[in-house]
């Protein structure tokens, strides 16, 4: 077997035990003869996996217990607690950035048929304003009627 | 971790604190540790470790035995665990991070020394929190869990050889750090 193919398992399958048998010696016997792979071999064990796997397994302190329990106790004498924490839960955004947009967009999606709905009307009253003054200026005979248009006055008619 | 049996399980699914208490007396120093591990501090480990057995009591009812019950747990542990270490992280902005010096100083006067426990916990944080995070969390299920390849990719829902190429990065990556003379050539 070669270093690099070693090297790998050492990494790995051989220092977490997880070489088959027939693997496993296939890699002894080349630590006995390849002093760099025996070198990397004992690094790693001194110096990476020795100090996380002695550091062990550590205890929450018992306040984490009584606040635990004080928790379920809390939500079991009064359902209406554990019903606003799961409302709460789901009206909170994880992301708020896509909250925003989110807001945005209902915000758009809402306003549009109101704005639409007022360019509308204001498009219709301005309309009409235009016809009644028309009329108007009909009946009256009103001379600006027949300024401004561009064209001489006998052709208005024709 | 233990397994937890099915019976405690099924009973503080019925309401009994007492078999909760038991399920807790078995898991939390396991959950606390991988908290601690991936979040670096004590008051975010203590508070993941509220949060995932607040979950396990809510979901206990919930649960039907389709997985193992630990690595149900070591799951929902995980998440928390980085969520909140990733909130931790954007809330406190840019930091000095651990290749700028400050901290491997630190490092090398702490290796001189006998650790104690605080020191030790020191000095695992540091080495852990050079690593990218999805190497940290394979290296802390493998190196502190104890956790077989196998159970690791169960857990976080991953192909074996993907656990495997992890751990391998990051060992490549801490023995280059702590190994003799500041590295060992891997290739």
């Amino acid at each position: 077997m070669k270093c690099d193919k070693v090297k790998e398992l050492l990494l790995t399958d051989y220092i977490d035990g997880e070489l088959d048998p027939e693997t496993l010696e296939e890699v002894t016997n080349h630590l006995k003869e390849c002093a760099s792979c025996r070198e990397l071999e004992q690094e790693l064990r001194g110096g990476v996996v020795k100090p996380l796997r002695e550091s062990g397994i550590e205890q929450p302190s018992e306040a984490v217990w009584l606040n635990i329990k004080g928790r379920i106790e809390e939500e079991t004498e009064n359902p209406l607690v554990e019903a606003l924490r799961k409302v709460r839960e789901t009206l909170t955004f994880r992301r708020p950035a896509l909250a925003i947009v989110s807001a945005v967009a209902l915000l758009l999606i809402v306003s549009a048929p109101i704005a639409k709905y007022y360019y509308d009307r204001n498009a219709a009253e301005t309309y009409l304003e235009e016809q009644i003054s028309f009329f108007d200026a009909l009946n009256n005979d009103s001379e600006w009627l027949y300024e401004d248009i561009g064209i001489p006055d006998e052709n208005i008619f024709l | 971790m233990q397994d937890i049996p099915r019976e405690l399980i099924e009973k503080a699914a019925e309401g009994n604190m007492d078999a909760f208490e038991e399920i807790y007396r078995k898991a939390s120093g396991y959950v606390y540790t991988i908290a601690l591990r991936v979040t670096g501090n004590i008051s975010d480990a203590e508070e993941v470790t509220q949060d995932v057995f607040l979950s396990v009591h809510r979901n206990l009812r919930k649960f039907r035995f389709a997985a193992s019950f630990k690595t149900w747990i070591y799951r929902v542990t995980m998440n928390r665990a980085i969520n909140l270490y990733r909130k931790r992280k954007k809330d406190e902005g840019p930091r000095v991070r651990f290749e700028d010096g400050n901290e491997l100083d630190t490092l090398a006067t702490v290796k001189e020394e006998t650790f104690d426990k605080e020191d030790s916990r020191v000095r695992v944080n540091a080495m852990l929190e050079g690593l990218l995070e999805d190497q940290k969390v394979c290296l802390v299920l493998k190196d502190i869990e104890g956790l077989s390849y196998q159970e690791i990719a169960d857990t976080l829902k991953i192909k074996i050889n993907t656990v495997r190429t992890r751990i391998k990065r990051a060992r490549e990556k801490l023995i280059s750090r702590y190994g003799k003379g500041g590295g060992h050539e891997m290739r």
